[in-house]
Order: structure tokens, then C-alpha cells, then sequence
């Protein structure tokens, strides 16, 4: 198949259906390889949470987590990290690997081994989604209870930071009932019945079909790439269909309230708000990022002056826009006795926006922040493959200098209609009882 | 200014030399990187409460917290906010105080020169007012306020107040809501008269810069503040805190689940930066041997579920104060501390095992290298080596040089079960609201 542009990659589809993307690079003293199975959150997101626990225990070759943490070390400290994540009502399940590049190890004087660092990381790649540790077609009996025990722990243990864990009450609450409202991890209830033959199953029929994006950036001869295609192509898999996706579009229900209390110092205020993600066009879904930078994002934004600078309402104060979902959230860290003032400071931002009310001044600082942002995407392999890779998800640009020419354009009209999307919907409140304890002595 | 080249095996390009007004600088340029990161940085950080004021010549003992404090207090003058003035050049703006040191830094794809003008001017221009200040009052005690929420947080301090029964490093970083009360712009200024003087400070520039074009911009900018130049900061003399507060530090939050974390407190000090730097590249050695994760402590105790991923071993070590900090969520906080403390009297009994200590030493090796991706880690790096009159290939040749014997010999001094102290955190009973 002919050879497809994503910025500074260029893509290919191999015969057994995995989207390879490469970028050449000289610039780092590392190659980086990102691979992704693509999912949506739904009954299986608990087993695909389990997986990135389980899929470290061990290959056939490197039968134990020992073994294998030992593999990766003698790879000059080659990273490996496996994870899932949320896009918008998609659920990623992503491998990342990061290994010294063959020319920076010589240099060091270290022996590269024969046929490069990158491949020998790739085979362990191969070996960690092919051949997991199993026996009689499960996961070892132990290696499961343990990471089921992990991941249940992990689960709770969002309970500990109290930015993530307001978060994650607030989503659930504001979209009960449809898939984003799962946490990435999964639930426990639904952990506790998954059992080791289930699960490996599951995963030998996934890792044979779903959609599978490699990303690799580094010092790639096209020596290295034939060897890339020819090791990649020999994975046991069938091409695939289309990629997963769902979009559940529902209205704002006006401005609904959910409280808690908990015994916190600090109480934390999240205002969620919602709009149509498929009724966005492309040079809008810029407009909102930009107007998400004017509203919410670091210290010039609205919300940080207003809240924070102004009025000493809370340490931070600040949106976030979910383009995939559809959602804008507002978040504080706020004192309880403060809410009800910190709320309509809050939504007085928003409101000031749908009216236009912000100057030139305003968009020129946020603009600046975000062509920032573009222009240095690529000074790092894992950013670069990151923005690639989203780009292509929400057919958004994937070459930086064409997205920050549209980000140039924008004009306070653009950002105008944009702030017309959000709607309100939900506001989550996390009650602290503000008990101050002598610190431990 | 003249800058000179630092020879290196990666072959990268660093340029390093000392201003007339006692100012380190160091510029590495980085080829085909979009990005320039600068970082100014003083060395003053919350342990120095003690020192002379150099106008006065007063002995000044400060509130708790003044050096974070004076952090934030710095990003805002006459003319407002000096994020506002990064934000407009499209640079990203930051600042964070430890316990030795105060980091101003900025991070830019334009204008690098521009930003480096600014840099340099804000951390240089103290201006409080009695308002600013109480303002600044009322959002650092809501930054306290989140600290006070944050189990890692609360539990790392709750093991330095057992293991250090004097030295500020007992002491959190950000003060108290009532230490903070009695800061006033008197303060602010006698510490910025104290440290923030060139000779106590180091400015590093990693990415797309002109090392040429940014020692002009420098060079000009001290020229105007001759009255700041050379001079030493008067501050406490360093001391051994040699006795431990308390064996354990309990305290409970509302949290999922208990988590440990077990200190061994340094005696050995050194006023040597190279000293300082040797022990803390062989402690990290003995660190990832004995609890890191390809360690036979880590799989034994994730084997039985006595730790997870949240596990990990730590060590922080300057000239007068040291500590390793091991531990995360376990459900058994006693049999951990058993297990880690055998695990440790093994390593005083017997030593490393020769071929991990070659593999560990190939992994940091590989580690350092890949650090040299990022132009964030560069100039932290060189920003903190510099504190030690090092750079970071010294650390390198370090890395390769210490032998076994050296990392038997260290693990054997640190890890002492009389000079160790353990901190827990217990879940709370339900929730009392």
C-alpha cells in the first residue's frame, strides 16, 4: 500500500491489518515505539485494565517479571510501560518502549547488540502481546489473583488524590449511563467475576484483530525500516474493519447538582458542560481549543485571574475541553465556606464568553501559548507521536505547521461561535470539612 | 563572558563559564530542536532559615516557608504579573523551591533572547508590597491546604520530622498557614539581598539558542547591578543532625489504603561536591539493587502481595542532611519493615552481586544518555550539578568508576537500623462528616 503523510511520519498498512508510522530522526539519543490497540469503553474494559498488569508477568523466554524487568535492563534501560486510556468514548490500550539509539550506545563505548537495540525491544514487544506467560490456556493462577488484587487496589486508590478522585465523581455523575462515564480501570464488581481463561482468551482473539498502530521515531536507516515491515508483517494477526467508535450524544439537563463530603482540607468544584462533538467542523474544533486557552488554561486564562488573582478563591482554577466527548469541565480547588461565590465567578467566565466579552489582548496570550505548544511537539519523539496519533483519531491536522496556520487565522468572531456550544449540565461538588490536624510530630 | 566547551562522550554541545560578577552559566545548544528551556536558579532553598543579612549585618531567623514564598512573590511587580509578560512572548513560565534550592525557568519555541532578558530581570528585581504579600497570603494557604490532602506528601514529611530532630529539612517546604501569617516585605527583601546575588546563582540555557547572542544579553544585563556582584551568602554552618526524633510517625488520612515509608538517615556528611555527588550515584546504586524492580527483595514482596507499583526507594542527599526513603501502599506495614530490613542487614552481610551491579550500571548508563532527549532534563540537570561544581558527565564518569567495594561499603553506612525511622499512614475510620 502506498505510503500516507501524518506529519512528520509517514504511514503504511501491512498485510496482516497493523498501521505502521515511522519517522526518521536524528535528533534524539533514544528510539521511541508506541503501539496501540484500539477499543471503545464497554463490558471489556475491566479485562483490558487486568491485561496491562497481567502482560507484564512474563513471556515464554523471560518466564517471570524478574526475568523480563532483567531483559529490559541489559538493554542499556530499555522502558517498557503498558497502559489503557481514556479518548473521548474510546478505550486505548497502549505499549510504550523507549530504548537508547544504537549509534549514542557505540559512542559510549557500550556493545550494541547484533541486529540494534530497537529490534531486540520490538521482539520483546512481540513476545509480551504473542506469547504471554499462560499454561493450559490461562494466565498462571497466582499472576492473576495478584493483579486482580492490584488493579482493585489501584481502583481504590484513586480515592488518594483528591483532584483525580472529584474528577472521576464528577464524570461518572454527570454520564451515568453512557460508556464514558466508565473508568478507564475498569469496575471492581466486574473484575472480581473475570476469571484467567476468560481473560487470556480474550486477549489471544484481540491482539489477532483489533486495530494495531505502530509508531516508531529514531535514527531509522531504510535498512531498519525493511527489517521494521518484514518483523512487524510476520505478527499473527488478520487485517481488521473499520476502527471502533462510539458517540453517545446527549443534551445538557440544565444545571444539576451532585455534593459529597468528605474530610478534606481543601474542597474541590467541578462544573461540567456539554456539547455536540459531530456538529464541530474542523477550523471550530480549533476555535475551541483556543477559546478552552482563553477560558481555562494556565495562569492568563479568565478563570485563573478571575478566581484565583482576583478574588484568592482557590490555588488553581482551570477547564478542560474533551473534543472527542463533547464535554467542557471547570475545576477549583476551592475553601467550602467560598462555593457558592466560586460558582457564579465560574460561570460568569463562561457567560462572558458566549457574550463575546474578552478582548484581542486575551486571544494574542492564549495564542501564543498554544503555537507554543505546536512548535515543540516535535522536540520530543513521544509528543510527536502522541499529536500524530490524535490527529488521526479525530481527523484533525496531524502536520504542526498547517495546524498552527489555522490556529493564526482564528478570529474573535471564531472563538465567539465557538463559546456558543457549551451548554451547562452538571456540577460536582466535593465538601471538605476543613479539619486542620497538627502535622504528625 | 567567554564561555568554553565542556568535552563529552555524547558528543553533545555544552559551553559553560563564570561571569566577572561570580554568575555560572551554561548554554547547550541542541540541533534541530524547536525548543530553548532556561532556568535561573539560586541556591537558597527551605533549609537556609538562618543567615546574615548583608545590609545590615543582622542574624535573620525566618519563618517557615519565606524561600517558597519569595518564589511566588517574585512573578509579580509594579507592572503585574510576569507570567502574563512569558505568556505574550509565547513562552511557558514556571518556579519551584526545594529544600537547597529556588528555580525560575522558562520554556520557548520564539523569542528565546526575549525571554531570557526577562528572566533575568524578574529574579533580579525584588518588589513587595504589604498587600501583594497578604494577598499571596491567602492563595499559599490554599496551596498548604491541597498539600495537607496529599498522602505522598504528608507521609514524606511525617518520616522527616521522625528522622531529623533539628534540621530545617524536617521542616515543609511551603511553612504553615501560621508561620506564613508573619512574613512581611522586610522579610522578602533581606532574603533576596542575601541570594539572589550572581555568585549564588546558576543560569542554564538548553535547546535553540545562540550561546553568542544569550552571553551579550547576560553580560548586559549585570552591568547594571555591579552592587550585586560576588559575595557569599552568610548562612548557617552546616550541621549533623545526628539523633532521631522518633522511631515511628503515625498519622491517618482519608485514604484507601496504609502506606509506609522507611527512612535511614546519612551520617556521613561532606562539604565536598564531588564527595556529595560520588555518595549519592553509589547510594542510588545499592537503592536499585537491593529494592528496585528487578531486585529479589521487589519480586519476593510483590509475590506476596506485601507491595505493588507504588513501591520505590529513594534518596536525597546534600551537604549537610541525607536520607533514603523506601516503601508505598502495602496492607501490612510491620512485616514490610521486617522484610526490608532484613533485606538490607543481607546487603551489610554480603554485598552486591558482580553481574547485577554490571547490568544495573548498564541501565543507568542508558538512562543518563536518554535524559540528554529532553531539553527540561538537561538543564535541570546541569542547573543541579553546578550546585556541586560538577556537570553531569562527572556524574557519568562516576557512574562507571565506583566499584563494588565502594558500593558494599555504602550500602553498609546507610542502611543502619539504628539510625532509621518508619512513617505510616493509616486509612481514617469512616468518614466522620
Amino acid at each position: 500500500m502506498a505510503e500516507q503523510r501524518l506529519g512528520v511520519f509517514c504511514g503504511e498498512r501491512l498485510d496482516n491489518g497493523i498501521d505502521l508510522y515511522h519517522w526518521s530522526t536524528r535528533k534524539f539519543t533514544t528510539a521511541a515505539l508506541r503501539l496501540t490497540l484500539h477499543d471503545v469503553l464497554d463490558d471489556h474494559t475491566s479485562a483490558r485494565a487486568l491485561l496491562t498488569g497481567l502482560l507484564k508477568r512474563g513471556t515464554t523466554s523471560w518466564p517471570d517479571m524478574r526475568a523480563f524487568t532483567r531483559r529490559l535492563e541489559e538493554l542499556f534501560g530499555a522502558s517498557m510501560g503498558i497502559d489503557v486510556a481514556k479518548l473521548g468514548e474510546r478505550h486505548l490500550s497502549t505499549i510504550r518502549v523507549e530504548v537508547l539509539a544504537d549509534a549514542v550506545a557505540r559512542r559510549l563505548g557500550l556493545d550494541a547488540r547484533d541486529g540494534g537495540l530497537l529490534q531486540a525491544a520490538l521482539e520483546l514487544v512481540r513476545e509480551t502481546l504473542f506469547e504471554p506467560i499462560a499454561k493450559d490456556d490461562a494466565f498462571p493462577a497466582d499472576a492473576f489473583e495478584q493483579e486482580r488484587q492490584n488493579l482493585v487496589h489501584a481502583i481504590e486508590s484513586v480515592l488518594d488524590d483528591k483532584i483525580a478522585y472529584a474528577q472521576q465523581r464528577h464524570t461518572e455523575a454527570m454520564f451515568r449511563g453512557e460508556p464514558y462515564a466508565r473508568f478507564e480501570l475498569g469496575d471492581p464488581a466486574r473484575i472480581a467475576t473475570l476469571t484467567s481463561r476468560e481473560v487470556l482468551a480474550f486477549h489471544r482473539q484481540r491482539v489477532a484483530s483489533a486495530p494495531l498502530d505502530v509508531f516508531v521515531a529514531g535514527a531509522l536507516e531504510p535498512r531498519d525500516l525493511d527489517r521494521l515491515r518484514a518483523t512487524l508483517s510476520a505478527w499473527p494477526r488478520h487485517a481488521h474493519g473499520t476502527r471502533p467508535h462510539a458517540d453517545v450524544v446527549r443534551p445538557a439537563s440544565g444545571r444539576r447538582l451532585v455534593e459529597e463530603d468528605l474530610p478534606l482540607a481543601q474542597s474541590k468544584l467541578l462544573i461540567g458542560y456539554r456539547f455536540d462533538p459531530r456538529a464541530v467542523p474542523l477550523r471550530d474544533q480549533y476555535a475551541l481549543g483556543l477559546y478552552g486557552s482563553v477560558l481555562g488554561s494556565g495562569s492568563t486564562s479568565k478563570l485563573f485571574k478571575e478566581v484565583r488573582e482576583k478574588r484568592g478563591l482557590a490555588y488553581y482554577a482551570h477547564s478542560m475541553v474533551d473534543r472527542f466527548k463533547g464535554a467542557l469541565t471547570l475545576s477549583a480547588g476551592i475553601a467550602a465556606r467560598n462555593v457558592a461565590q466560586a460558582r457564579e465567578v465560574m460561570e460568569a467566565q463562561v457567560d462572558a464568553m458566549r457574550r463575546g466579552d474578552f478582548t484581542q489582548g486575551d486571544i494574542d496570550i492564549a495564542r501564543a501559548g498554544i503555537l507554543n505548544g505546536l512548535r515543540g511537539v516535535n522536540d520530543s519523539a513521544f509528543q510527536a507521536i502522541e499529536f500524530a496519533a490524535t490527529a488521526r483519531i479525530g481527523g484533525r491536522l496531524a502536520d504542526v505547521d498547517e495546524a498552527a496556520a489555522l490556529v493564526k487565522s482564528l478570529t474573535h468572531d471564531d472563538l465567539v461561535r465557538a463559546a456558543q456550544l457549551p451548554q451547562e449540565d452538571l456540577t460536582y461538588f466535593l465538601k471538605g470539612t476543613e479539619d486542620h490536624e497538627p502535622a504528625a510530630d | 563572558m567567554n564561555l568554553q566547551p565542556i568535552e563529552n562522550a555524547l558528543g553533545e554541545e555544552v559551553l559553560a563559564g563564570t561571569h566577572d560578577s561570580g554568575l555560572r552559566v551554561v548554554v547547550v545548544r541542541k540541533p534541530g530542536f524547536s525548543r530553548t528551556f532556561g532556568v535561573f536558579t539560586t541556591n537558597y532553598g527551605s533549609i537556609d532559615d538562618r543567615f546574615v543579612d548583608p545590609k545590615t549585618g543582622a542574624p535573620m531567623h525566618v519563618p517557615d516557608g519565606v524561600a517558597h514564598f519569595l518564589e511566588h512573590k517574585m512573578f509579580e511587580d509594579e507592572r503585574g504579573d510576569v507570567s502574563d509578560r512569558f505568556s505574550a512572548l509565547g513562552a511557558m513560565s514556571n518556579a519551584f523551591t526545594s529544600f537547597t534550592n529556588t528555580s525560575y525557568l522558562f520554556s520557548t519555541s520564539s523569542q528565546e533572547l526575549e525571554c531570557l532578558d526577562l528572566l533575568l530581570d524578574f529574579v533580579q528585581e525584588p518588589y513587595f508590597t504589604p498587600e501583594l504579600v497578604k494577598k499571596e497570603q491567602g492563595i499559599i494557604g490554599q496551596e498548604i491546604r491541597m498539600y495537607d490532602d496529599d498522602p505522598s506528601w504528608r507521609i514524606y514529611f511525617g518520616l522527616l520530622q521522625a528522622l531529623f530532630s533539628e534540621h530545617p529539612v524536617r521542616i515543609n517546604i511551603a511553612g504553615t498557614e501560621e508561620s506564613i501569617a508573619r512574613i512581611d516585605p522586610e522579610v522578602l527583601f533581606a532574603c533576596h539581598r542575601a541570594f539572589y546575588r550572581p555568585a549564588n546563582m546558576v543560569l542554564t540555557l538548553v535547546g535553540a539558542i545562540d550561546p553568542e547572542a544569550a552571553t551579550a544579553r547576560i553580560d548586559a544585563d549585570l552591568a547594571q547591578r555591579r552592587d550585586t556582584w560576588g559575595g557569599t551568602a552568610h548562612r548557617r554552618k552546616p550541621f549533623v543532625d545526628a539523633t532521631i526524633r522518633a522511631r515511628t510517625a503515625t498519622l491517618d488520612m482519608d485514604v484507601a489504603r496504609r502506606k509506609l515509608l522507611l527512612g535511614f538517615k546519612e551520617h556521613e556528611l561532606s562539604s565536598e561536591g564531588l564527595a556529595v555527588e560520588r555518595r549519592e550515584i553509589a547510594t542510588n546504586l545499592v537503592l536499585e539493587l537491593l529494592f528496585g524492580r528487578s531486585s529479589k527483595t521487589y519480586e519476593r514482596l510483590y509475590a506476596q502481595g506485601l507491595v505493588d507499583e507504588s513501591f520505590s526507594a529513594q534518596y536525597s542527599g546534600e551537604f549537610d542532611f541525607g536520607f533514603a526513603a523506601i516503601g508505598g501502599d502495602t496492607d501490612d506495614p510491620d512485616r514490610l519493615e521486617q522484610e526490608l530490613l532484613r533485606a538490607a542487614d543481607e546487603f551489610a552481610r554480603n554485598g552486591p552481586d558482580r553481574a547485577d551491579l554490571d547490568r544495573i550500571r548498564r541501565m543507568s548508563v542508558g538512562r543518563f544518555a536518554g535524559q540528554f532527549n529532553s531539553t527540561e532534563s538537561v538543564a535541570l540537570g546541569f542547573a543541579s550539578a553546578s550546585m556541586r561544581d560538577l556537570t553531569p558527565f562527572d556524574s557519568l564518569h562516576l557512574l562507571r568508576a565506583i566499584t563494588p567495594e565502594e558500593v558494599h561499603a555504602r550500602g553498609k553506612a546507610l542502611l543502619d537500623a539504628s539510625r532509621c525511622a518508619r512513617s505510616v499512614l493509616e486509612p481514617r475510620a469512616e468518614s466522620t462528616s
